[in-house]
């Protein structure tokens, strides 16, 4: 195997490791909330998945600009791995969210800024990956792609500014005043944190490599043919 | 030939085209009285004030129209081999945005122009009002640049017309609670200063998704 390949598998493992340490963290360590109890243990999951959705949404914003300034397959490949990534995380946020406000506020949905604009952001992406499926032309869907990318990025802002003067009643746990956690709840957060930036990293090596392999195939069978 | 030469040959184009097919304009306008019928339909029997949800009935109407207009514009352009003309001709790629976004802007003003009327009948809401006429043109023009943009890359891709909405809907969430908050905000009379808030909004979005509309269109069209 080549180095990159090794590279891959030990980032695959300790993604593993980093995240049964953050299920521990979470479930055992951290101390049970005095009013939400148990409840409260989701938190470590759904606010990891979303900084990771968001981080995921902005790597192919970037990757986006990059390739109209640059061009070059790698930023496209780049850019339509994260997207994809950052979709499925976005679900992940969504329905961990519904299942933290059923139990907290007693409704499956509510038009909380940080919900909808996810919900918002989900379905420009849901549509990037349509475009995508939708385009036959290499060229041309990378290009189209990553102009629709930069312009639903470009809105994230925005939709959160309209809909937090439009409504909101999400908890607001780190505000400009610091961090209003318990230290053993912090490290715990943290450790989740770290894993899922660990598994994201690797999902989108793995995703990316998986591309160029998919390039390389089908360059070798436009030879033989 | 200048830019502003060039953008106004290209508006008054579309407009001659507009003229004699009378396309977009016939399509945008039945199209959003349909709209405001039926969810008329779907409101009459639970909403005891149709009053208040009118505002948001006007900007569905709009923003559906205005899709339909925007995909029979770029799709136009399409089927002639127009874009690829003038694409060979040395016309700045800038200008042709400015000019297919202002013609947009132009058709989807023209059928809000008859819907209002008919709405105010329809609804019993006076949307007849000078000072609507900001949020209607800040609204009406973040969707014409925005969705000239979509549309151009939609039109050219498989799924055609289908993926316009979904694509250029999602990006107009915040502009459409804006124009929707403040048009109720006008319909309650809360005057022009009660609205600021939402006006910058709006005034904000158009800016930004303006000049990203026009910096991107060039790579739209790039062959």
């Amino acid at each position: 195997m080549k180095t990159r390949e090794w590279a891959g598998l030990a980032l695959t493992g300790l993604s593993a490791l980093a995240m049964m340490a953050a299920i521990y963290a979470a479930l055992v360590y951290a101390p049970t909330e005095r009013v939400m109890g148990a409840l409260q243990r989701i938190f470590y999951f759904h606010v990891p998945v979303a900084v990771v959705a968001f981080l995921s949404f902005g790597v192919s914003f970037v990757a986006s600009i990059g390739y109209l300034a640059r061009g070059g397959r790698r930023w496209d490949q780049v850019a339509y791995a994260a997207a994809e990534i950052g979709e499925v995380f976005a679900s992940l946020v969504i329905l961990t969210g519904m299942m933290w406000a059923r139990a907290a506020w007693n409704t499956w949905w509510t038009w909380d800024p940080r919900l909808t604009t996810t919900l918002v952001l989900w379905l420009i992406y849901a549509g990037y990956l349509i475009l995508r499926g939708s385009v036959e032309d290499e060229i041309r869907r990378a290009r189209y792609s990553a102009v629709v990318a930069i312009l639903g990025f470009l809105d994230v802002p925005v939709v959160f500014m309209a809909i937090r003067w439009w409504r909101t009643i999400h908890p607001v746990v780190f505000d400009s005043s610091g961090v209003n956690l318990e230290p053993a709840m912090l490290s715990a957060f943290l450790i989740s944190l770290a894993a899922f930036v660990i598994l994201y990293v690797a999902l989108l090596l793995a995703r990316v490599r998986q591309e160029s392999l998919a390039d390389e195939v089908e360059f070798l069978r436009r030879r033989v043919q | 030939m200048s830019f502003l030469r060039t953008t106004w040959a290209l508006v008054a184009k579309d407009l001659a085209v507009e003229r004699r097919t009378r396309e977009s304009l016939n399509v945008m306008f039945i199209f959003s009285v349909m709209v405001v019928v039926i969810l008329n339909f779907a409101f009459e029997l639970r909403v005891e004030n149709v009053g208040q949800v009118a505002p948001g009935a006007l900007w569905v109407a709009f923003a559906f129209a205005g899709v339909l207009g925007l995909n029979r514009s770029l799709a136009r352009e399409r089927e002639n081999g127009c874009l690829e003309g003038l694409m060979l001709a040395p016309v700045d790629r800038n200008a042709i945005f400015v000019a297919k976004a202002a013609a947009n802007l132009l058709f989807m003003a023209g059928a809000e122009a008859i819907v209002l009327p008919l709405f105010t009948v329809l609804f019993g809401v006076n949307v007849l009002r000078p000072d609507l006429l900001i949020v209607l043109l800040l609204g009406t023009l973040g969707l014409a640049a925005v969705g000239t943009l979509l549309a151009a890359l939609a039109v050219h891709t498989r799924a055609r017309d289908v993926l316009l909405p979904i694509l250029l809907l999602p990006v107009s969430v915040p502009l459409l609670i804006a124009a929707a908050k403040a048009t109720g905000g006008l319909l309650d009379g809360a005057g022009l200063a009660g609205v600021a808030g939402w006006l910058q909004l709006l005034g904000v979005y158009d800016a930004v998704f303006v000049a990203v509309s026009y910096l991107l269109f060039e790579y739209v069209l790039e062959e």
